[in-house]
């Protein structure tokens, strides 16, 4: 799929007008500039429509088998940030979720062009055939897109603790939300991701135990998942028995990111089932 | 035609002298009544607020205008020449128009930005219409600026940043908390500074409130004032723990709120946010405390700061609304202008349909056997003929009435086209009283 996106004039296109919209948003974030907001966001929306055509496309053309290395998978769930990030920007206007946003989707997006693409033999091919692996796959993607924007709000609340320790009432203290609404979004996100990593990794253990021959429960992917699912968990418990607030629950959830970032791409090295990320 | 604006305002004159020259909202309508009836005058509105007493006028002479507001204002007030005059300020035509964007933008305010003269001048145009001393050019005018004033507030961040202490205070809590009504306000020291917080705070819809201060009883009074519960100093620790706000205003001479009590009930609030104020002179909460991670100190320097911070703000946003209000001007000349020229479109269309309108009785006249059908033909392509020679001519007479000289050129247009007036309407137009002016003709006799 990368092969055709790579190929064409529209996905060219597409990285152009991410591009811009990281530079509007820069602009807005530097400037406090209106204008430059409503473009970065637009050109957002017009990257999101494309990807969404890519995607189906691709899904009707070559099958889903296609979306699922790793390269295609990061486009996917780049794709899956943006889309909540869009809806949360709709729904709680937040300044500055956009540029956030843009920042760790295009570095993503970077990253899915660079990874290697290696063709699929045809045993491979048998094995992925799977409508429990299609869904696995769907709901992690929607995990990890909402703990992406989990650490998002993260990232800005940070922020926001910071100039508001400086004491320097700027465009960016006024802009960015408060305290609480950030610490709030962070919660919320979590609350949605959770769920689907759970069903996502009990359908995905099933999976591996019916078609992987190797499969073993102490494979790292499959220990590295739990914990990371066990993380977010005391993340929950800890924010929902009031155990910690503010500044230290949004660090804490920063560490649940950077874990799942590790699960995702240190440990596949490690793993002997994961195998379409290979 | 001219404008002029004349009056007083803070800068000019010191509030002894301005309470002296104010209206009030019931004398407004009457005033601009009176002023009405006042030689030269055609349009006025009379801006009065505590800062400023302004008298904005459409006048057809330029010093007798003046000199009648100025008799009027003198007049109305009681006051000798010498009491007043020093303290006028006098503006005419461009610096008038600029003048009036400036004060409705509230470039011209003491607090630039602010949004209230927008109101007040909106109030008194109305009251103005409302009373006939109004016409055409305050109705564009006015309207013209208040639109503007609007845009500016909502386009444009002069009235974004706090401004005041107090405001600054909220506005700072708002960027911790999410709700203030779901806040719990500890105030420590029940003395003037303590009220006028409470005030604030109150008005900001926070339900949750505690009074320390070492005379419980004062406590207890200014509490009850808010629904709140009043407190000893002994007590003062406990309801750290549960506070989210506390604003400190006591006379003590040594910290009232040490690290060290923060450090203490900082466990039990498993990293709450705590926002602390310190407004009193000594200062009432060890400035350390701001290191404690999720607890946020301003003192009253902080907050000064940010005040001289956002008034600098908004003096880089009022340079940029200057330059918008040259525009302003700029359009506003150009639908002045556009105002001589109507009469003179107007004129040349009914002087060419009148030539169609004979051309087509002599034909009747000399081919009385053309048909029904024949005749609508020959009609429709008289006109189509008559407005296609003066589609040009009309293009042409637009430009003129906006270039820098419009009058000579507008009248060799009239004179190239035979345009004269006809003799009853300039009969009419001396009949015209001054209250009836036409600003039309009014600009084209004064370019």
């Amino acid at each position: 799929m990368m092969h055709l996106f790579q190929s064409s004039f529209i996905y060219h296109f597409i990285i152009l007008l991410f591009v811009w919209s990281i530079v509007f948003s820069f602009i807005d974030f530097i400037d406090s500039n209106k204008i430059a907001n409503q473009l970065a966001f637009y050109l957002l929306g017009i990257v999101w429509l494309f990807s969404t055509f890519f995607i189906c496309y691709t899904l009707f053309k070559t099958g889903f088998y296609s979306l699922i290395s790793s390269g295609e998978g990061l486009y996917v769930y780049v794709w899956s940030v943006i889309t909540i990030s869009l809806i949360i920007n709709r729904v709680v206007k937040l300044d500055y979720l956009v540029f956030f946003t843009n920042v760790v989707a295009f570095l993503v997006f970077a990253l899915s062009i660079l990874v290697p693409r290696v063709g699929k033999t045809a045993l491979l091919l048998n094995q992925l055939k799977s409508d429990l692996l299609y869904i696995h796959i769907g709901l992690a993607f929607i995990a990890y897109g909402s703990f992406t924007l989990s650490f998002i709000f993260s990232v800005m609340y940070l922020f926001q603790y910071k100039l508001l320790k400086k004491k320097k009432w700027s465009v960016h203290l006024r802009k960015l939300g408060n305290l609480a609404k950030l610490e709030k979004m962070v919660y919320l996100c979590n609350l949605i991701g959770i769920p689907f990593l759970i069903t996502a990794l009990i359908l995905g253990s099933i999976w591996a135990s019916i078609r992987i021959h190797s499969f073993v429960w102490y494979d790292p992917k499959v220990i590295g998942s739990f914990f990371v699912l066990l993380m977010y968990g005391a993340f929950m418990f800890l924010k929902v028995r009031n155990y910690l607030y503010g500044r230290t629950l949004t660090i804490y959830n920063i560490c649940c990111f950077l874990l799942l970032l590790g699960n995702y791409i240190l440990l596949n090295f490690y793993s002997s089932f994961h195998i379409w990320n290979i | 035609m001219h404008i002029i604006t004349i009056g007083i305002n803070y800068k000019t004159a010191p509030v002894e002298v301005r309470e002296r020259v104010a209206f009030g909202e019931s004398e407004l309508a009457n005033a601009m009544q009176q002023l009405k009836e006042e030689k030269s005058i055609l349009e006025n509105i009379i801006v009065s607020t505590c800062n400023r007493t302004e008298v904005y006028a459409v006048v057809d002479q330029l010093h007798t205008g003046q000199y009648y507001i100025k008799r009027f204002l003198l007049n109305y007030f009681g006051l000798k020449e010498d009491e007043l005059s020093p303290y006028l300020t006098i503006k005419t035509e461009r610096e008038a128009i600029q003048h009036l964007f400036y004060v409705a933008s509230g470039l011209d305010s003491m607090i630039i930005g602010e949004t209230q003269i927008l109101g007040q001048i909106k109030d008194s145009f109305q009251l103005s219409q409302e009373n006939n001393c109004t016409g055409t050019i305050f109705n564009q005018l006015f309207k013209q600026a208040i639109t503007f004033a609007k845009k500016v507030h909502s386009e444009t961040a002069i009235g974004e940043n706090a401004v005041s202490v107090s405001y600054a205070a909220v506005e700072l809590a708002k960027k911790i908390f999410n709700d203030l009504n779901d806040c719990h306000v500890l105030i420590v020291g029940a003395g003037k500074m303590g009220n006028l917080a409470l005030q604030n705070l109150y008005s900001n819809g926070i339900k949750k409130i505690t009074v320390i201060n070492r005379t419980v009883e004062n406590a207890v009074n200014l509490a009850a004032q808010f629904n709140g519960v009043g407190k000893g100093f002994n007590e003062l620790e406990e309801s750290l723990k549960t506070a989210d706000i506390v604003i400190s205003s006591t006379g003590a001479k040594e910290y009232v709120i040490t690290s060290s009590m923060i450090n203490r009930i900082e466990k039990g609030r498993k990293g709450k946010p705590l926002f602390l104020v310190d407004i009193a002179v000594p200062r009432d909460i060890e400035p350390s405390i701001h290191k404690i991670g999720n607890v946020f100190l301003y003192d009253i320097d902080d907050l000064q700061g940010i005040v001289a911070d956002n008034l600098a703000e908004r003096e880089k946003e009022a340079v940029k609304i200057k330059q918008m209000i040259v525009t302003e001007i700029e359009n506003f000349n150009q639908w002045v202008n556009m105002l001589g020229v109507v009469p003179v479109i107007t004129a040349l269309r009914e002087k060419a349909l009148s030539v169609q309108a004979e051309t087509m009785e002599s034909i009747q006249r000399k081919l009385p056997h053309l048909t029904e059908h024949e005749l609508k033909v020959l009609q429709k392509h008289t006109k189509s003929i008559v407005n296609q020679l003066l589609r040009d001519p009309i293009m042409k007479v637009k430009e003129m009435g906006i270039s820098n000289n419009s009058g000579a050129e507008l009248t060799l247009f009239k004179e190239i086209f035979n345009l004269v007036d006809e003799p009853e309407e300039k009969e009419n137009a001396q009949k015209q009283s001054q209250q009836e002016w036409n600003p039309a003709k009014a600009y084209l006799g004064n370019i």
